[in-house]
């Protein structure tokens, strides 16, 4: 039964697969489909015309809005925002399509901010031990050092009362505090300081903000226990007297152990990226322009410059 | 950062300045207040000279204060802390305070001149600085020292409405109507002003400015109470730049059109019984100038004649 109805279709799809024109038909379509495949249509919407809404979209215009506004959006509001999100949505479609995101610097550049941001999550960060994070410490000892720290008073000679003689009086008020005795400081003999007369363990960073770097460096070759300057600081001629000098030194590692991680994680981090970066690197031929045998001119320098 | 004053009744508020340099920059120069304050729908600001460094005086002329003595050294672009001042102070009231207008308050500290950094680096690179940007689209030719500042948050002054209520009210447009006064039209206009220069009192400011209308459609202020305009001089904010600067002018739809820095304002002239008042279109509807009197320009042929 089977076969006597089969027979004649089987016999008419033969004649049609001997067909020349089906021949050609169907190589023509396949040219056709390989030649879109590789040549997309670039002026279609880049995901269709269909503009989706979903669940997980509402859920995150929500929650931006709480935390903004600390509420939920009211009917109005949840309107805008709606309209909002699709007018961006079509926007976004037509300009892919218009091929406005080409040769366009802030999207090169979020585009490859994105990418880093990608080579760092990718970065694949094993959990040191603890003999591992110390061998890396003992290489790295001077990152970890501690600054030195002075505690010190001052006297305060101000240019703005005493103009050029500044400098001299300082000096005799150094010679009279030698005749004293036991530190003894007699009143107005220096004058009032804008900010404190005492500073208590200081690195130099924070006196050199106070005083200016000059004042702070001048500090580090001062004995403790007498009168010494005059020093010049930013703000003027000061005596200093320093009670106490704790020295620069190297912790030990137990004293660092969570900072020396963290530096340890950053550094691990850096050469992750910095190794996929390079492999990505390996697939590109980059040429350059002829090598530039002389500097630029020092006039294009400071023409290229823009205010800061 | 800044904040309110709160409101009074009478006495001008007074404010603790206090300014200490940066220990690795230029000493101080003085210490500033800029007022701005609005009346009638003008804007108004003004710069306070409060305390300042060495023994400068007020030129009692132009009002200014002495210039700090520039200490650079344009080749070396260095300058020197032997002038200025490390630290100034001083405790400032307001003398021109107004319990019934808004206002608002800031302070400026400028360093005495440094170098700009066009300065340094031209030193840096062994070059002489550049006084022209021209070459680089720079209209404005640049300088070779400069006074950094420092300023501070504003504080706002916002008058009580019962205050605000006592305050002698401007004339409005709406006030003009009401007694009876008319918009003159483009013909009565041309009458009025063109070829002609015109005496107007402000009304807001308190300011006489004289206004000549040329006939080719040019608008030159002649005078700023009794005197020669300075350009640049801020009797008021909008007339900045139009002091002692023509600018073009036309007649049409009831208004005189005029451009200031590219932006147009109109002025529409009421006459209320024999009197003449104008309104800006950029004062919220007040009727501040008052036209005080209207003579033909004095030609140079008048002198001579009288010879």
């Amino acid at each position: 039964m089977e076969r006597s109805l089969d027979r004649p279709q089987t016999t008419r799809l033969r004649g049609w697969i001997r067909e020349p024109l089906l021949h050609f038909l169907l190589i023509g379509a396949a040219f056709f489909g390989l030649y879109r495949w590789l040549n997309p249509l670039t002026t279609q919407p880049a995901s269709g015309s269909r503009i989706e809404v979903t669940e997980d979209d509402v859920r995150q215009m929500d929650d931006y809005w709480m935390g903004q506004w600390h509420r939920h959006p009211s009917a109005d509001e949840w309107r805008s925002l709606i309209d909002h999100k699709i007018r961006e949505d079509i926007l976004y479609r037509e300009a892919i399509a218009m091929g406005l995101d080409q040769g366009d610097t802030i999207v090169r550049r979020r585009m490859a901010q994105k990418m880093d941001f990608l080579m760092e999550d990718v970065a694949a960060l094993h959990n040191p031990g603890r003999e591992e994070l110390k061998a890396w410490f003992e290489k790295n000892t001077e990152r970890f050092a501690f600054p030195p720290r002075f505690t010190f008073h001052h006297l305060y000679f101000s240019p703005d009362k005493r103009g050029p003689t500044t400098r001299q009086d300082a000096t005799r008020a150094l010679g009279k505090l030698a005749s004293q005795d036991g530190g003894h400081v007699p009143a107005d003999l220096a004058d009032p300081f804008i900010f404190q007369s005492d500073y208590g363990d200081r690195t130099p960073e924070q006196i050199a903000g106070v005083f200016g770097g000059d004042f702070a460096r001048a500090l580090s070759g001062l004995k403790a226990g007498s009168w010494q300057g005059p020093i010049e600081s930013g703000l003027g001629w000061h005596l200093v007297w320093i009670e106490s000098v704790t020295p620069s030194r190297i912790p030990a590692y137990e004293e660092v152990e969570a900072d020396v991680k963290t530096q340890w994680v950053s550094d691990q981090r850096a050469e992750v990226k910095r190794r996929a970066f390079e492999t990505m690197k390996s697939h590109y031929v980059i040429v350059m322009p002829p090598a530039q045998t002389s500097p630029p001119t020092s006039q294009s320098v400071t023409l290229s410059q823009t205010p800061p | 950062m800044g904040s309110d004053l709160p409101e009074r009744k009478s006495g001008a508020p007074s404010f603790v300045l206090w300014a200490v340099k940066d220990p690795t920059s230029g000493n101080l120069d003085r210490i500033q207040v800029v007022k701005g304050w609005t009346k009638n729908g003008q804007i108004f600001e003004k710069i306070y000279d409060v305390v300042w460094a060495g023994d400068r005086k007020v030129d009692p002329e132009t009002g200014k204060l002495e210039p700090v003595k520039n200490t650079v050294n344009i080749q070396e672009a260095t300058y020197q802390n032997s002038v200025g001042a490390v630290e100034l102070n001083k405790v400032w009231t307001d003398p021109d305070f107004d319990p019934s207008l808004d206002a608002f308050y800031y302070v400026r500290v400028l360093e005495i001149q440094t170098p700009r950094w066009t300065t340094i680096q031209a030193h840096q690179v062994g070059i002489v600085p550049p006084t022209s940007g021209t070459a680089l689209g720079v209209p404005q030719p640049i300088a070779l020292t400069v006074q950094e500042r420092a300023w501070s948050s504003p504080i706002w002054y916002t008058p009580s409405s019962d205050a605000r209520a006592q305050a002698p009210k401007g004339v409005t447009v709406a006030d003009l109507k009401a007694q009876g006064g008319t918009a003159l039209d483009d013909a009565q206009l041309k009458e009025l002003v063109v070829g002609k220069i015109l005496k107007v009192r402000d009304t807001a400011s308190g300011h006489t400015y004289e206004i000549l209308y040329g006939a080719t459609g040019r608008r030159l202020i002649t005078s700023v109470d009794g005197k020669q305009p300075e350009p640049g001089d801020p009797f008021h904010v909008d007339d900045a730049n139009s002091l002692g600067a023509p600018a073009h002018y036309e007649i049409k739809d009831g208004k005189i059109v005029t451009m200031l820095g590219n932006v147009p304002f109109d002025v529409a002239i009421y006459k209320v019984g024999d009197k003449y008042v104008g309104a800006r279109s950029n004062e919220f509807g007040y009727a501040n100038y008052e036209l005080i009197s209207v003579t033909p320009p004095a030609t140079p042929d008048a002198g001579v004649g009288g010879l």
